[in-house]
């Protein structure tokens, strides 16, 4: 019996989350969500006696989020996660793990309205206010508010009298860029804005490896039967034939297992396609990015995108998307990949990148290239004309006028000029980076000009 | 017959081999190939369900092999044919046994060289598949294997069969036959290298009673 019991107690054990810590999470604007649509997650985390070096795990229908977690002796630590399915659940799983084992783990309800539910948040400045409005979806408390423009996109309508005050600067630019996006889409300048595509890489080894196994092939050929043909001129002893054919095969074997650890072939090469959408009225713009890593080396990689409010995202061959940040909260794809291994992901960030300057004053806008470099295939957008587009020069400028008719309101980005450089360069932490591809920069019309022609 | 004796044979076999062009042809065209086919495919065969890359290289491997080792075998020099191992008893007052067994060293060495020969592409193949270096070994471990066999029934085949050509030809399609019949990975390597032993043993065994004259075609 008492084996028995001793049994039960080791099963239970291995099942029951291991103590160390405690997590609470929290999850949806307002506990409100919609599919398809970024939902934040606010977790907290506090170790209890030991330092802790762990995984935030979070799942959600067919999206999996995990970041990196470090935490001192009895700590605390709250982080602002964001995670996005096409197939919501009631709860949001969140798990706190270390070495495959669950330390803690906790649920977040959510309360998953249909795309067509329109949402009315109300914020409160605290918690003993009532909202004014008798049309609030949810109400939330002001310092509770999102940090990243993607926490608000469950909401139609965010209602907030009085004063903004008792939000963090961040929280600020956040609900800026929200109410840009908001305002751009509802004019349909998004929509009419081009997508980005994946980028075309040709089957087979990657460009840059393949003149290197070329050239290692080659040199193998030359080499072994170079000193064939010596060897067999001078009536060489076998023994030395042997000991030859034997080097040159450990040669070309070292010279295969240096690739990608040596020289120029240790870069990560990255193909990608970029949109940056300038948001007008505000500091920031979103970045949109599909990429192609390819891999020099057998080895782990973290490639990470340098934005702290981004996301990177790859889909598994089952359709589950999953996201990946690192221990200071910055997307990454991870893991370990072979020689000219390739994957493919989608990412998105709020950025503050703003290559072009829009000035509007009556029916003349200028448009300066503040980037620093060259901007091609500059093309104005509907309405609007101009003596010269085509290539920007760092620091030139675009006069364009006006030119449509005055019912005829405009549509999509004044301007978009193609950049060869990425605005946000991909780093990886021991290895340099390659980025192959070229950036749209989209800038569009201020709040207070919108409307149409002339105004 | 010494150690001594059939090592010096051996090595004669051998170094005769290494003189002759096609040994080092075989090696020249399988390195071409090899390298040809990674940068081609090197990301792996597009096919529905495809195995990872390192599976891939080796089944290619194996079946420019299962042609190119019978072939580079009975171009040598080093697979004696009838008449050569009776001349040579005869001359060097030796027992054919020997002679026989010295072919087959020899032609297990050379079609072993020859199979290692392609090891820096499957080390390649094996950085590519993303497969700890185990997997390298349970891949590489029957193309030797293989070397070994291919080595045994080419100088059976060209003990046996009067005719050069028929005997290449015979020696492909039962190489061929045995990579079919035979199971994947390292249990295969072993009924290969058991194969390879056995084969060896009987034509060392029966030489001293077959070999001894010259055929009637001489």
């Amino acid at each position: 019996m008492r084996t028995l019991f001793a049994i039960a107690g080791l099963v239970a054990a291995s099942i029951a989350p291991a103590r160390g810590a405690t997590l609470d999470a929290a999850a949806g604007l307002g506990g409100l969500a919609k599919a398809g649509r970024w939902t934040p997650v606010t977790v907290s985390i506090a170790s209890d006696r030991e330092a802790l070096e762990a995984e935030l795990v979070v799942a959600w229908g067919d999206a999996r989020l995990r970041r990196a977690v470090t935490l001192s002796p009895g700590a605390r630590k709250a982080f602002e996660l964001y995670v996005r399915t096409t197939d919501p659940r009631g709860a949001i799983d969140v798990r706190l793990q270390s070495a495959g084992r669950d330390l803690a783990v906790a649920n977040a309800p959510v309360r998953v309205l249909g795309a067509d539910d329109r949402v009315t948040v109300c914020v409160l400045a605290d918690a003993a206010s009532s909202p004014d409005s008798t049309a609030c979806t949810a109400t939330v408390l002001a310092r509770s508010l999102p940090q990243s423009p993607r926490g608000y996109e469950v909401a139609d309508d965010l209602v907030w009298p009085g004063t903004h005050s008792g939000i963090t600067p961040e929280q600020d630019a956040a609900l800026r860029a929200w109410r840009s996006l908001e305002a751009l889409d509802a004019s349909g300048d998004l929509g009419a804005t081009p997508q980005v595509s994946r980028p075309l890489v040709p089957r087979g080894l990657p460009a840059a490896l393949t003149a290197v196994v070329g050239g290692i092939g080659v040199a193998y050929l030359a080499a072994l039967l170079g000193s064939a043909a010596l060897l067999r001129a001078r009536r060489a002893r076998l023994s030395r034939m042997a000991a030859t054919l034997a080097l040159i095969t450990a040669g070309a074997c070292a010279a295969i297992a240096a690739i990608g650890r040596v020289g120029a072939t240790r870069a990560v090469h990255v193909h990608h396609v970029t949109l940056l959408q300038q948001l007008p009225d505000t500091e920031a713009s979103v970045l949109t990015v599909r990429a192609i890593a390819e891999f020099p080396a057998f080895d782990r990689f973290a490639l990470r995108l340098p934005s702290a409010d981004g996301t990177l995202e790859t889909a598994s061959a089952r359709g589950i998307a999953s996201g990946v940040l690192d221990a200071d909260g910055f997307p990454v794809v991870g893991g370990v990949f072979g020689v000219a291994a390739r994957q493919s992901f989608a990412g998105e960030a709020i950025v503050d990148a703003r290559p072009l300057a829009i000035d509007e004053r009556g029916s003349t806008i200028t448009i300066e290239n503040r980037s620093g470099r060259p901007l091609r295939n500059c093309r104005l957008g509907r309405g609007l004309a101009a003596s010269t587009s085509g290539t920007l020069a760092p620091g030139a400028h675009i006069e364009a006028t006006w030119t449509g008719g005055s019912d005829e309101a405009p549509s999509g980005p004044v301007i978009t000029c193609v950049s060869d450089e990425a605005p946000l360069p991909f780093t990886e932490t021991q290895r340099p980076v390659v980025m192959h591809g070229e950036t749209t920069i989209a800038a569009y019309r201020g709040t207070p000009a919108r409307g149409g022609a002339g105004d | 017959m010494t150690d001594r004796a059939l090592t010096t044979l051996v090595w004669r076999a051998l170094l005769g081999a290494a003189r002759t062009p096609a040994l080092w042809i075989a090696m020249g065209v399988q390195i071409g190939f090899l390298s040809l086919y990674l940068l081609v495919w090197g990301d792996g065969l597009p096919l529905v369900g495809a195995r990872p890359v390192l599976a891939q290289f080796a089944t290619t491997q194996w079946i420019f092999l299962g042609l190119a080792l019978p072939w580079a075998a009975a171009r040598s020099g080093a697979a004696w044919r009838h008449d050569e191992v009776a001349q040579l008893a005869a001359l060097g007052a030796i027992l054919p046994s020997s002679a026989v067994a010295a072919s087959v060293a020899a032609l297990s060495v050379l079609l072993l060289a020859m199979a290692a020969v392609g090891l820096p592409f499957a080390v390649l193949a094996q950085q590519i598949s993303a497969v700890p270096a185990m997997e390298l070994w349970r891949t590489q471990l029957p193309v030797y294997a293989l070397g070994l066999c291919a080595a045994a029934v080419t100088a059976a085949c060209m003990l046996v069969v009067a005719n050069r050509f028929m005997a290449w030809t015979t020696a492909t399609a039962l190489t061929l036959a045995l990579m079919i019949a035979v199971p994947q990975g390292i249990a295969g390597a072993a009924v290969l290298a058991a194969l390879a032993v056995a084969v060896g043993a009987a034509l060392v065994n029966g030489a001293d009673r077959r070999f001894w004259y010259l055929s009637e075609q001489a």
